[in-house]
């Protein structure tokens, strides 16, 4: 849970510090996920910023709420999507926006754990990913959110979130697979193999 | 559902903690059985777990702040922990009468070195070889250069040490309440005055640990060990090390294994420099291995406790932990 219930009384009565808490705690999340839309950081900025606003100015609903994390979230992403809606007036959006979500990319702390040549390969896998996949994909990886929470943010049942995850894995999976058995073709040893047969 | 589908959503259930224990059993039994999967689920883990994307920098909680014209960022959060003023006095004079003592003991001319870490982390080198990570906040004294029979330092904080060999001369660490002695080793100890709990952290050769308390039995630790010493409970217990993270704090990263609320909240208490307090035994003894970087104290807090269940409360004076119920 984001926030206890005592918390959110006392962000309802209108505590700054509580919903201080509430901001550090959450804000690289939802900022991320702003990104992920826009592509452009002072909109993200902006946007996620104004969600709080609201938020704060909505502060007496806020006990109703049931998931605050996923609240947030939603309010993001509906913020995002009219953005979008209104900066391409000439062009349809789909009622979803998703064709615009784009999975940030990662990077591997020590380049020990995943080559960066695997690390390429995985963000290729993941570009073929259809929009909704991506999305609930990059949920569940990126910020760390439950199958309930997602399926809460993107209207879904869990059991699609569940789908959308096992057809991720099964990509990335997959070009795992490939990529060991090229590089084992590429093995002297293997090679060398051949002859002592 | 397809074999492979089945398998693969195992593997996303387990890469997003979902996993339920019957399903986390199953899918033990079909990697154990598959060379393969198994190296190909690590592959994963590792880029789920360890990969991940630039951290954003963004000023969104400023921005707010101003739209919203909040006022709690004025007031000054000033705070000085008085723990270590008086620690840092108790040093000079510790320190004046260890000098004193060897002075009066060695006729050679020796010099007290005392090395000192405020807000970094600094590499040291004694005059044996012998190499040493300084945490912050901590306090190593030696006088150099050794005595022919031994090296004896003191520390007050944390610190790695790599100890050079010299079979004749055992290495000898004192901190509070415990003497750490070895040949060549790589260990780490955590043992600030403020707290109750030394940690020895042992990555490679072998130490002998003695409490002062003589009715604590000394030990000998193996690598990939450690030991707890607990001077309230008098214990001294030995558990396995987290080898894979030897002393993380040396590049920053604050890292828990298997440790107790009670020692976290002092971990984070020196890290943000505010006073965190745990109200009862129930929460302090709840156990977490974690690791953080540069996240906020807000976000490490929630984090724990989304991870075990436990109410806290922070304020400008500083944290108050309570258990769950």
């Amino acid at each position: 849970m984001l926030l206890n219930k005592r918390s959110i009384q006392l962000i309802s009565l209108g505590d700054q510090n509580t919903f201080s808490h509430l901001m550090n705690c959450i804000s690289d999340d939802l900022f991320l996920f702003a990104c992920s839309f826009l592509q452009q950081k002072e909109i993200a900025e902006e946007i996620v910023s104004d969600v709080f606003v609201k938020t704060w100015e909505n502060r007496k609903e806020l006990p109703e709420i049931e998931n605050l994390k996923a609240y947030l979230f939603v309010s993001v992403k509906n913020a995002c999507i009219t953005h979008i809606r209104k900066s391409r007036k000439e062009k349809l959006v789909s009622l979803d926006g998703m064709e615009y979500y784009k999975v940030p990319k990662v990077e591997s702390a020590e380049s020990q754990y995943i080559s960066n040549e695997t690390l390429s390969q995985i963000h290729k896998a993941i570009d073929t990913l259809p929009p909704k996949c991506k999305m609930a994909f990059s949920l569940a990886k990126m910020n760390g959110l439950s199958y309930r929470e997602i399926a809460e943010i993107m209207e879904v049942s869990e059991k699609t979130v569940n789908n959308h995850l096992v057809l991720a894995v099964k990509k990335l999976s997959e070009i795992l697979k490939i990529s060991k058995k090229q590089e084992k073709k590429k093995s002297p040893l293997n090679q060398a193999g051949l002859f002592t047969l | 559902m397809s074999k492979e589908e089945k398998i693969h959503e195992l593997f996303a259930r387990a890469l997003t903690s979902e996993i339920s224990e019957k399903e986390k059993a199953t899918l033990d039994e079909t990697l154990a059985e598959s060379e393969r999967l198994k190296k190909r689920f690590n592959t994963l883990d590792e880029f789920w777990n360890r990969c991940h994307p630039q951290k954003p920098s963004h000023h969104i909680i400023e921005k707010t702040d101003e739209k919203l014209a909040f006022t709690y960022r004025s007031k000054s959060r000033s705070f000085t922990n008085y723990f270590f003023r008086i620690a840092a006095i108790a040093l000079v004079l510790i320190s004046l009468g260890f000098a004193a003592f060897h002075f009066l003991q060695t006729p050679v001319q020796t010099e007290l070195r005392e090395y000192h870490t405020k807000g970094e982390i600094k590499e040291i080198e004694l005059s044996d070889g012998t190499r040493v990570w300084l945490n912050s906040g901590s306090y190593l004294l030696a006088v150099e250069p050794f005595d022919d029979d031994m090296r004896q330092v003191r520390l007050y904080g944390e610190a790695y040490f790599e100890v050079s060999q010299d079979a004749g001369r055992p290495f000898v660490v004192h901190s509070p309440g415990l003497k750490t002695e070895v040949l060549g080793t790589t260990f780490n100890i955590n043992s600030w005055p403020n707290n109750l709990l030394t940690e020895v952290n042992l990555y490679e050769g072998s130490v002998k640990l003695t409490p002062e308390d003589e009715s604590i039995q000394s030990v000998m630790l193996s690598p990939g060990q450690r030991a707890q010493l607990n001077q309230e409970r008098r214990e001294l217990n030995v558990s396995d090390s987290d080898t894979e993270n030897q002393a993380a704090w040396r590049n920053g990263i604050t890292a828990f294994y298997n440790d107790e609320l009670f020692h976290i909240a002092s971990a984070l208490e020196r890290k943000f420099e505010t006073r965190i307090l745990v109200a009862d035994e129930q929460a302090g003894m709840l156990k977490y291995t974690a690791e953080f970087s540069d996240e906020p104290l807000e976000k490490i807090l929630l984090l724990l406790s989304e991870a075990k269940a436990f109410n806290y409360n922070m304020t400008e004076q500083g944290v108050l932990i309570r258990s769950a119920n």
